[in-house]
């Protein structure tokens, strides 16, 4: 039941808590994105079943890359992680596509939603 | 509590010099004295052959080849030419390390100045050497990690402040206030420290973090 997933954060830190609880949860992190550009390029190479996408990133931000990478697969799971709030996105989240929306300080909401998907 | 560390710090010795007036010194030294060397082999050393240029042509023209005075003229001249290179490509070189590396750096001292003062919303985008680039990555990841720990403060801080809003404590302490008083003042107080920070974008609100965009819900 292991998800393959892509962990989308230009904080090195929030990689490292989110790749910790995707593991301990029995997924498997297939590759580290730091920036949007970044993330469109893995998931073109890795193709994993899932994306968990920072959305407040330098340069290219995470809505844009997940327009980007819906572009190239629309069957691509996308979840927003972020630590804004969830009221603003909940419009994006559904006009982008992206599958669902976590608060990055709730990490362990991941799982359920992963499961669930 | 936290405890002092007794170890001794050494005192790091700053030198008054700047990197840029240090680079232009060597360079200009280096230009100056290679004109000034070539100036005395080629016509110092050679200076007891007073000759104008019409005289010149002459020698050249019509000496024998085995002339002193020929090769003299043919060697300062030689001298001149090899020295214009040498001027030449220590002006490409002087041109160059000024837009690579003086140039760079003089950016990321401000930007990185700058994130040194609370301003995490800056960024250092500089185009230079695979060093100083990666150098500049680094002090961008290292501002990115302290706005990630400090949001997460603030909004953990938040979420506990909410729930003690409605805590009322019978007990006070002898300066009228209860453990919940004392907690919420120690919470607010780490927030006031986590305000000092200037985040990129996202703004602090007291109920909730906003994003940068979110101008007409922010409260005062």
């Amino acid at each position: 039941m292991g998800k393959r997933v892509l962990v989308v954060d230009d904080s090195s830190i929030m990689r490292k808590m989110i790749k910790e609880t995707l593991t301990s949860g029995g997924h498997l992190v297939v590759g580290e994105a730091k920036s949007g550009v970044e993330a469109v390029n893995l998931y073109q190479h890795l193709k994993p079943d899932m994306v968990t996408m920072d959305i407040t990133m330098r340069g290219m931000d995470g809505l844009a890359a997940a327009k980007e990478i819906l572009e190239l697969d629309a069957n691509a799971k996308i979840i927003f992680f972020s630590n804004l709030d969830e009221e603003k996105y909940s419009q994006d989240v559904k006009e982008i596509g992206a599958k669902g929306f976590v608060n990055k300080h709730q990490v362990s909401e991941i799982l359920d939603l992963i499961d669930r998907l | 509590m936290l405890k002092l560390s007794r170890k001794k710090r050494s005192i790091t010795n700053l030198h008054p010099y700047s990197l840029k007036s240090l680079v232009n010194t060597f360079f200009l030294s280096a230009i100056l004295g290679i004109i000034c060397l070539s100036g005395v082999l080629s016509f110092y050393a050679t200076s007891h052959i007073l000759t104008d240029s019409q005289t010149e042509r002459k020698i050249l023209e019509n000496s024998e080849w085995e002339s002193t005075t020929k090769i003299i003229l043919i060697s300062r001249s030689r001298i001149v030419g090899l020295t214009l290179a040498i001027l030449a490509w220590l002006c490409l070189a002087w041109f160059s390390f000024n837009r690579l590396v003086i140039v760079p750096l003089s950016q990321m001292v401000v930007t990185t100045e700058k994130i040194g003062h609370g301003q995490l919303n800056q960024t250092i985008n500089v185009k230079a050497p695979f060093e100083i680039r990666k150098l500049s990555e680094s002090i961008n990841d290292l501002s990115v990690n302290i706005q990630e720990v400090l949001l997460f403060v603030w909004n953990q801080t938040e979420t506990v402040l909410r729930y003690l809003e409605n805590e009322q404590s019978q007990y006070k302490n002898e300066k009228g206030l209860s453990e919940v008083d004392v907690v919420k003042k120690d919470l607010l107080e780490l927030q006031k420290m986590v305000s000092k920070f200037a985040f990129y974008d996202v703004h602090l609100d007291k109920k909730r973090v906003f994003d940068g965009f979110d101008k007409d819900t922010l409260s005062s």
